[in-house]
């Protein structure tokens, strides 16, 4: 048995003298940047401020060409549209709690970000965040309604939603990134605020194509933070790249009023509400914060109107006005209902205000009939447009698609 | 006064040694990489004889890799409109070019691991406790089993086999 132990000692397949570890970097001193800055502009004054500042420009000069530093950097500032897809990988101790993986792509300071997290190895949609002029639309899982809120200045977090590569770009103009090793780059990133606390984060880089591989954030007493970057690249701004750039359209109920439009053709083609609907149209709208010109007559006293991720039926009959929404999803599936399913006697008072057992249901573009059922029996009902009155049913209805 | 330097200097290529018998040589950077982002940080909790647990350390970063890879591979398979990625493949091991090598790959993780600390590594049971995170007579008794399976591995890997019906008609 110890001859077993003895062969396999000496089919030990790596010898440690012989493997290649890269020599540890010691730290090397503050970039000479911002010292040479001050130097040039006491000596020379403002006739030489132009060639100083042409000459310190990040990455530009011979001697900080040679740095990783400043080879990653010129690899992750150039001119047009940065995309990127990064993985996330959040942890405390050896417990990994929480993975996410990260789309985007910006702009001039427009931005558009998806993060999907995984839950039992599959994705979900968790957060759609835009960003143009200043302010940020996000829309959450959570609530599934897109907010408008003024847009956040970056912090020390390079974790936060963004360009993840903003942080590096931060610290490499500060002159506050120091090497650890021939690929690693570190920076201390003190928190702007008591909420955000200190980070530290490692920047590994590919040697061959100076791009990110990935980094590590730290906190005292906190996660550990590894980001993969799957993608980081950046794209001319022309007709290709924004082809590319749709697979960040979003999968979730939209989030303006066109979608609800694309798939209901009475919304395209249909006629503003007029008279007393008309009136109930602008009163519900103006509660509901609609848009009441995208409303249009869907069948007499009845309206559909689009919603901010969805679509509402309004009507104004006689037995009174009233509004039902919900989300283009469940629209697209089962249409959107209003009205007494069951056939059963009514009350004296629906006789007063004369309410009629029945639905009324607006169905979407592609739907040829409905097939329901009462006591056991179905029975077929053609579609004409988007609109259907059902007399009678016991509940259950299935779309007919051609 | 001890610093990250020197224990680099000391065990760095033993660390990227013990990744390279586990994985590929890029995800073996990586790991050592990892490893002594962990030492700058817990400085203090490095103990005077650090290797078993560097070890222990990048153990577990490996083990973290390869949930991460397993992980990663499902959500590429899930995301299939995003493209397929060819760091999800599977990293190979050491090649098992050799009846023992292919008895040892047979084995399980648990029987393989405390085979190569003792053999590959050179650790002591006490040392390979502290890779393994549990007591030295539980590294007694787990190498025990260990070898006894692997003799038995590479019984079954250089036993002939019979000739079956097929190429005893050749013949």
């Amino acid at each position: 048995m110890i001859d077993l132990l003895e062969d396999l000692r000496d089919a030990n397949p790596i010898d440690p003298d012989t493997v290649d570890v890269p020599p540890y970097a010691r730290r090397a001193r503050q970039p000479a940047k911002r010292r040479a800055w001050r130097l040039t502009l006491a000596a020379t004054g403002a006739a030489l401020l132009i060639v100083a500042a042409v000459a310190l420009i990040p990455g530009r000069t011979a001697k900080h060409n040679d740095t990783l530093a400043a080879r990653a950097y010129a690899a992750v500032t150039k001119p047009g549209v940065v995309h990127w897809r990064t993985a996330l990988r959040t942890h405390v101790g050896n417990q990994g709690n929480t993975q996410m993986v990260t789309e985007g792509w910006s702009h001039s300071g427009v931005t558009h970000i998806l993060m999907w997290e995984l839950y039992n190895h599959k994705p979900h949609l968790k957060l759609d965040l835009r960003t143009a002029n200043g302010r940020t639309t996000t829309w959450s899982e959570a609530d599934e309604h897109p907010r408008q809120s003024k847009a956040v200045p970056a912090g020390s977090d390079p974790n936060r939603l963004g360009d993840p590569m903003a942080t590096f770009r931060r610290a490499y103009k500060a002159g506050k990134l120091t090497p650890l090793g021939p690929n690693r780059l570190k920076v201390d990133l003190p928190g702007r605020s008591d909420d955000e606390g200190d980070f530290t984060a490692y920047y590994d880089i590919d040697p061959k194509t100076s791009r990110p591989v990935r980094y590590v954030t730290t906190q005292p007493g906190g996660p550990t933070t590894t980001v993969r970057f799957r993608i980081y690249e950046t794209l001319p701004f022309n007709a290709t790249t924004r082809a590319k750039l749709r697979l960040l359209d979003h999968p979730a109920p939209a989030s303006d009023s066109t979608t609800a439009t694309a798939h209901f053709a009475v919304l395209r083609q249909g006629t503003a509400p007029a008279g007393k609907l008309g009136v109930a149209v602008k009163r519900i709208a103006r509660s509901n914060h609609l848009d009441a010109s995208a409303a249009r007559k869907l069948a007499p006293g009845i309206a559909l109107i689009p919603s901010h991720d969805g679509v509402c039926l309004i009507t104004a009959l006689a037995s009174g006005t009233g509004s039902s929404c919900t989300g283009l999803t469940h629209a697209l599936k089962r249409g959107l209902a209003m009205g007494v399913p069951n056939p059963a006697p009514l009350p004296k008072s629906a006789r007063i205000t004369g309410l009629k057992a029945g639905i009324d249901l607006a169905v979407p573009d592609g739907v040829i009939a409905i097939k329901t059922r009462f006591h056991g029996r179905w029975t077929r009902h053609p579609v004409h447009g988007n609109f259907i009155h059902l007399p009678r049913f016991s509940g259950q209805y299935i779309f007919i698609r051609p | 006064m001890r610093t990250v330097e020197g224990i680099y200097r000391a065990h760095a290529r033993h660390v990227l040694a013990y990744a390279l018998r586990r994985t590929e040589a890029a995800t073996a950077d990586d790991v050592v990489s990892e490893v002594f982002v962990i030492v700058e940080r817990r400085l203090a909790d490095v103990p005077v004889d650090a290797r078993p647990w560097l070890y222990g350390v990048a153990r577990r970063v490996l083990a973290n890799q390869r949930r991460s890879d397993s992980r990663r591979a499902a959500l590429q398979a899930a995301l299939g409109v995003l493209g397929r990625d060819p760091a999800a493949v599977p990293a190979p091991e050491f090649e098992a070019d050799t009846p023992l090598l292919a008895a040892l790959a047979a084995l399980r993780p648990d029987d393989r691991e405390v085979l190569m600390l003792t053999a590959w590594e050179g650790l002591a049971a006490r040392d390979a406790a502290t890779v393994l995170g549990c007591s030295t007579a539980a590294v007694h008794t787990r190498l025990h089993r260990a070898r006894a399976r692997l003799q038995a591995e590479l019984g079954r890997q250089t036993e002939p086999t019979l000739p079956t019906a097929a190429t005893r008609a050749a013949r």
